[in-house]
């Protein structure tokens, strides 16, 4: 009595599954491998443009560098996306519970969105202290509006005929936020988290471009104030680590509280 | 005597965004449901059906008349029916084990004995299967199976099904109706259909309701006297014919009153 899409979902990892990701690698290590030749072969600068090999080396060789200002980035970012998450869904889910509180907050938020960060910032040092604090406002601050604003969508996204269902069977409204309006949102709630997981590290490495004695934004603009450029990309290639790994985490985070989202969605 | 279901002279209108424009869609509306009787509405898209339905289940209140259940008004009370909405709204989110103790969920029940409970009904509504499996992943008939099963597990002695098969294939239709017809001879519900089709309105009812294109009114009440069990084959009986005929009539003659009214699935 099985559907037929059941039988033409079950495909497993086949031929194409590799070729997602192997394509991508060969282009990769082919364009590094172009740089690597440019570098060799044009004799240009080590200061105006290191290749490849040089960067890797330069990563190596201040491994332990590298560790202490990742850890002080990674820790400023993990808890700054930590308080926008909880902000952001305190506020959102405020907002939502009165169609006045929304009308009258949601496009204020949809404003302050266009303000740019990096101009933001050196207020934040000025009122904050030096330290830890201001960096966690940075990534704090850019992350709470892709994560407010998405929840907040996110909930409005929710299918009427489900809560009349609910409210026909007489559930309260805390039933119906638990049992409906929060998982309808979940979707549109991890989209603006994916986009905050991206910001996040770059709010923490901004923050510590303008004012910090460790972190990888600090260490980035002293290693370009001494022309040390392959210590500059080798910072760049941590920074673009990090990145990956906490988008990396908000996929797999995703994957767990939206079984059924992916499944429909990918067919594996 | 005291009727199980009662609506007297309901009657409702909508203000619609255009111009304050007043739309009435029931006019004076009374029927009644007997204890474990099955009374289908047939009656032409827009007649104001799914608009009766709402007020019995309470989600919307009548402008003027009462509705009764066991005697006492229910107007703009909700859960004492069993509600099956014209949309099917199972939770994407949810297994089908775990959509269909919804209702249960509502009224307290912890989900380890809601899903106990379920899972024991499950091979009577033929989903023993797909427990795990998420909606999407069912065809259509087993997801009205699974609405079907959701909506019993509110366990109100009435049932209110709003066109629940409409959205099937002829020969999952047939098997659906038959399969209702098997379930409501064992649970002994007083179930209200609203339906389209005249076919399954005759194969499954006692009595059916003829409702006129909006304002909808009710037209004439038929009892359909053919002994049960009935089937598919049933449809070839003559008194099944000749009910079919007097059916057709009063629809068709209520449709020619006003012309542009949209024929829409009537065989
Ligand atoms: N909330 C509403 N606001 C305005 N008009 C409405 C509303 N609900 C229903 N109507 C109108 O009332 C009439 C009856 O609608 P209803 O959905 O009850 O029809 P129906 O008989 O169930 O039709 P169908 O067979 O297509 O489901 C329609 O003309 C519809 O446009
Ligand atoms: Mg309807």
């Amino acid at each position: 009595m099985k559907n037929w899409r059941n039988t033409v979902k079950k495909r497993g990892p086949g031929s194409e599954g590799w070729q997602a990701f192997l394509l991508p690698l060969s282009v990769f290590l082919l364009l590094i491998t172009i740089w690597q030749l440019f570098v060799n072969l044009s004799g240009i600068e080590e200061w105006l443009l290191p290749g490849p090999i040089a960067i890797i080396e330069a990563l190596w060789g201040n491994r332990d560098l590298m560790w202490y200002h990742s850890v002080q980035t990674l820790s400023e970012t993990l808890v700054g996306l930590a308080i926008a998450v909880a902000v952001g869904v305190l506020i959102a889910t405020v907002i939502e519970s009165s169609e006045l509180l929304r009308k009258s907050f949601y496009p204020l938020l949809v404003a302050t969105q266009t303000v740019p960060i990096v101009a933001v910032a050196p207020l934040l040092f000025i009122w904050l202290s030096y330290g830890f604090t201001h960096k966690v406002f940075v990534v704090a601050l850019v992350c709470f509006f892709p994560v407010t604003i998405s929840l907040a969508d996110g909930y409005r996204m929710v299918d009427r005929d489900m809560v009349r269902y609910m409210t026909s069977m007489g559930a309260s409204p805390v039933q119906i936020f638990r049992m409906v309006k929060l998982p309808a949102a979940l979707p549109s709630f991890f989209s603006g988290l994916r986009i905050a997981a991206t910001y996040s590290v770059m709010g923490a490495v901004i923050g510590e471009m303008i004012g910090a004695s460790r972190g990888l934004g600090i260490f980035l603009i002293r290693a370009s104030q001494s022309y040390l450029t392959d210590r500059v990309f080798a910072i760049i290639v941590v920074i673009t680590l990090l990145s990956l790994s906490i988008y990396a985490f908000v996929e797999i985070l995703a994957r767990v509280m939206m079984p059924w989202y992916h499944k429909q969605k990918d067919p594996a | 005597m005291i009727y199980k279901l009662e609506v007297r002279h309901v009657k409702k209108t909508f203000a619609t965004r255009q111009e304050g424009e007043i739309v009435t869609a029931l006019q004076d509306v009374s029927l009644s449901i007997r204890d474990g009787e099955f009374v289908s509405i047939v009656g032409p898209s827009g007649c104001g059906k799914s608009t009766l339905l709402d007020m019995i289940a309470g989600l919307s209140v009548p402008d003027d008349g009462d509705i009764l259940l066991n005697g006492t008004s229910i107007v703009s009370e909700k859960g004492h029916v069993s509600y099956m909405p014209q949309k099917d709204s199972l939770f994407p989110w949810r297994t089908i084990l775990d959509n269909v103790i919804v209702p249960l969920q509502v009224q307290g029940v912890r989900k380890k004995e809601a899903r106990q409970e379920a899972l024991a009904l499950l091979p009577d509504f033929g989903l023993e299967q797909f427990a795990d499996h998420y909606p999407f992943m069912l065809s259509g008939g087993m997801r009205q199976r699974a609405s079907f099963l959701r909506t019993y597990l509110q366990k109100k002695d009435v049932m209110l099904l709003d066109e629940p098969f409409a959205s099937l294939d002829a020969l999952t239709r047939m098997k659906m109706q038959e399969w209702l017809m098997k379930m409501w001879q064992t649970f002994q519900h007083a179930v209200l259909l609203v339906t389209h089709s005249v076919d399954e309105a005759l194969l499954l009812s006692d009595r059916i309701y003829v409702f006129s294109p909006r304002p909808g009114r009710v037209l004439t009440e038929i009892s359909v006297d053919i002994p049960r069990p009935r089937a598919a084959r049933t449809s070839a009986d003559p008194s099944f014919t000749s009910l079919k005929k007097e059916l057709l009539h009063w629809l068709e003659d209520g449709i020619s009153h006003e012309a542009p009214v949209r024929k829409k699935q009537i065989p």
